[in-house]
């Protein structure tokens, strides 16, 4: 025990070196950074814009019409002097400008269909300069509603809504049998808001774990330091398994820093949308958000999933030479993370055809993230199936790792290189 | 006398290689018991295998009372092995080395710390111990891995050339701290292809070659053996 914490102090001491903390630094930076921008970005959104409106009609129709904009935009009355109402508009600031053209009011309540011209000026494409557009375009809605309405209504005793939508949509959406009056799209939108940060964290601590332990153990034969730790009086699986929790713990701990940047980030995304605690709300009442049990559940399928890769990655790294062919030995690992990251992302394992899907479930970094998924809509047997599965392959991969480092496999297993050297005989 | 080392037929192959062939021979406890012979002759294996770092393929080796591959923990707390090309921890300090090292070998706070104190002694680093070890020298690296080997007083130190790649002070420096220490009752198992370091150091010298022993003897006897006036003359006589 003495002689694992003393080991253990030194291999995180050895992770902790500044090419860990400087880009940890900048992601952090980075993020809140890109959060408060998007924040402030959707603030101007979210605030009323103005536009110019110029009224060529000026009869009581179009006057109305202006009163209605108010509602949710400052519209501003253009008055003619030596600039033109483009150039008033750029002078002012305001990107949208509508004309209102002569004959407007008129035309309107003989069923001419009158135009109404609207001009954005772009200057760049961000997120408030389309806005003020779109606030129009909805009042424009609402007028031309409101108006084939009065139209409808002229002719006829019937509803207009009836007439416009003769047929009505109701929509539910079942889960776990569990029927609820929201629509999927609207569950779907909520679901990816919320649960897009698991894999993502999934995904980080995996890699980050299994780059510290490969980059570990092929420091200590790239600065020649195993002989000695081999020759002192230790248990030889101790060395390995001080390395893994070291990775692990320092993979824990850079996530958490990371989803803290993340946090910031996705917070200044979500703003003006439902908010966080009203989206889980939701998310509760139809049984779609994580109950402490089903987090258990993630939680311990995650630390599997961390110890079979640091298990694995110890297995590639004790090949190598130095840190850098340690990377290179991991990266068909690094693919195999990212490959049931992409596919949960974008579509259900289960629809997959059954080669594709007996090798996604053959990899052992997939349980996470296809649980993460399944977990919700009640399917506990992935946590089963996950867990039977992780133990037995971390534990052969850990057998295989300690057995490599226990005999001297370690010192005489060597990769061999061909050269081809043409000039050689 | 009692013995420190005993080998009966020990021999080692890599693939076709055989880099031990059934060689054997004695150490006595307290004595300098030095291996030469030219590159690739077999002696880094041979102590590698000493120190449990490599398995034997066939033969028997006793290190003081217990047998190697038997009792291969047992013996790893009382050995202590300087790896011909042994490097330590860039990120830690010397002294962080030496107390992490020492950590191994004590059993309690006063245990470390006198330790500890034997190893900043031989170091000889002084307020450089407070450095990275990245900013060392070759030679005060391998100053710091001696100490490290010597400092918690092993019955057996097994020195893979200490020497090797440091200038005439550094050598001379650390062959004397290396015969101070045996002199304190360690038994020395030293290796080196530097003949003339050997003989001034040595109590016994066994001369080894492509993985056999040619011979085993005092440096004395051997240079009257073989009519030699140093063991680079002896050696030469041998393997001819
Ligand atoms: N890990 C290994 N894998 C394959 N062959 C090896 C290995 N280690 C040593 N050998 C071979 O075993 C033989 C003996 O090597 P060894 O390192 O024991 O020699 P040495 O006497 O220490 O030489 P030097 O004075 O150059 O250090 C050599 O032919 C070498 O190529
Ligand atoms: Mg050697």
């Amino acid at each position: 025990m003495k002689n694992f914490i003393n080991l253990l102090k030194k291999d995180i001491k050895e992770i902790i070196t500044l090419q860990l903390i400087v880009p940890l630094l900048v992601v952090m930076v980075f993020y809140s950074f890109m959060g408060n921008i998007m924040q402030t970005e959707i603030k101007k959104y979210a605030e009323p814009q103005k536009i110019l409106v110029v009224d060529y009609d000026k009869s009581n129709t179009s006057k109305q019409f202006i009163d209605n904009l108010k509602a949710s935009t400052i519209p501003e009355i253009y008055k003619e002097n030596s600039l033109n109402p483009i150039q008033y508009a750029e002078s002012k600031d305001i990107n949208v400008i509508v004309e209102i053209p002569k004959g407007f009011g008129a035309d309107l309540n003989n069923f001419k269909q009158p135009s109404l011209k609207i001009y954005s000026v772009m200057k760049s494409i961000s997120i408030a300069s389309l806005s003020a557009k779109a606030r129009l375009e909805s009042v424009v809605k609402i007028i031309n509603e409101t108006t084939s309405n009065m139209y409808i209504k002229s002719f006829t005793n019937v509803d207009p809504n009836i007439i416009k939508n003769p047929i009505l949509v109701k929509e539910f959406t079942v889960i776990k049998g569990a029927i609820s009056p929201i629509a999927p799209e609207a569950v779907q939108n909520l679901l990816t808001s919320q649960i897009t940060l698991i894999p993502i964290i999934l995904a980080f601590v995996i890699i980050f774990a299994s780059q510290m332990i490969a980059n570990l153990i092929a420091s200590e034969k790239e600065n020649k330091t195993l002989e000695t730790l081999m020759t002192a009086p230790i248990k030889r699986p101790l060395i390995i398994l001080s390395k893994m929790l070291a990775s692990s713990i320092m993979a824990l701990v850079i996530s958490f820093f990371y989803l803290i940047g993340m946090s910031n980030y996705l917070r200044g995304v979500s703003m003006g949308e439902i908010g966080n605690a009203q989206t889980s709300k939701i998310l509760e009442s139809i049984g779609l958000s994580f109950t402490p049990i089903q987090y258990f559940y993630l939680g311990v399928l995650l630390f599997l999933t961390i110890l079979a890769s640091l298990a694995l990655s110890s297995i590639l790294a004790t090949f190598a030479e130095d840190t850098k062919t340690a990377q290179m030995y991991l990266t068909p690992l690094m693919i195999l993370v990212m490959l049931p990251y992409f596919l949960t992302f974008f579509t259900n394992v289960d629809n997959l055809s059954l080669p594709i899907k007996i090798f996604v479930y053959a990899i052992p970094f997939s349980y996470p993230f296809i649980a993460s998924q399944k977990l919700l809509f009640g399917n506990t047997s992935i946590f089963l199936i996950g867990v039977v599965y992780l133990l037995i392959f971390s534990l052969v991969s850990i057998s295989i790792a300690t057995w490599i480092i226990s005999s001297d496999r370690i010192f005489t297993v060597r990769v061999k290189r061909k050269s081809f050297n043409l000039f050689k005989r | 006398m009692k013995h420190a080392i005993v080998t009966e037929n020990l021999s080692k192959k890599f693939g076709e290689i055989k880099a031990v062939d059934s060689i054997s021979f004695e150490v006595y406890e307290g004595e300098i018991f030095g291996l030469i012979g030219p590159n690739g002759a077999g002696k880094t294996t041979t102590l590698r295998i000493f120190s449990t770092i490599l398995r034997k393929d066939s033969g028997n080796v006793f290190i003081y009372d217990y047998k190697l591959g038997e009792d291969d923990e047992s013996i790893r707390k009382i050995i202590s092995y300087l790896p011909e090309e042994a490097g330590a921890y860039k990120n830690l300090t010397g002294l962080a080395y030496l107390e992490f090292m020492a950590g191994f070998y004590a059993d309690t706070k006063e245990d470390l710390q006198r330790i500890l104190k034997t190893g900043i002694e031989l170091s000889d680093l002084g307020t450089r111990l407070k450095d990275k070890i990245s900013t060392y020298s070759k030679g005060m690296t391998r100053k710091i891995l001696l100490a490290r080997a010597l400092m918690h007083k092993p019955k057996l130190a097994i020195l893979d050339e200490p020497t090797s790649g440091l200038d005439v002070i550094n050598s001379i420096e650390i062959r004397n701290t290396i015969k101070q220490f045996a002199s304190s009752g360690v038994t020395v198992l030293i290796s080196s292809h530097n003949m003339l370091e050997i003989e001034y150091l040595s109590d016994r010298v066994a001369l080894i070659d492509k993985g056999h022993i040619l011979d085993i003897g005092s440096p004395a006897e051997l240079k009257e053996r073989y009519n030699g006036r140093n063991l680079e003359e002896v050696f030469m006589e041998a393997v001819k």
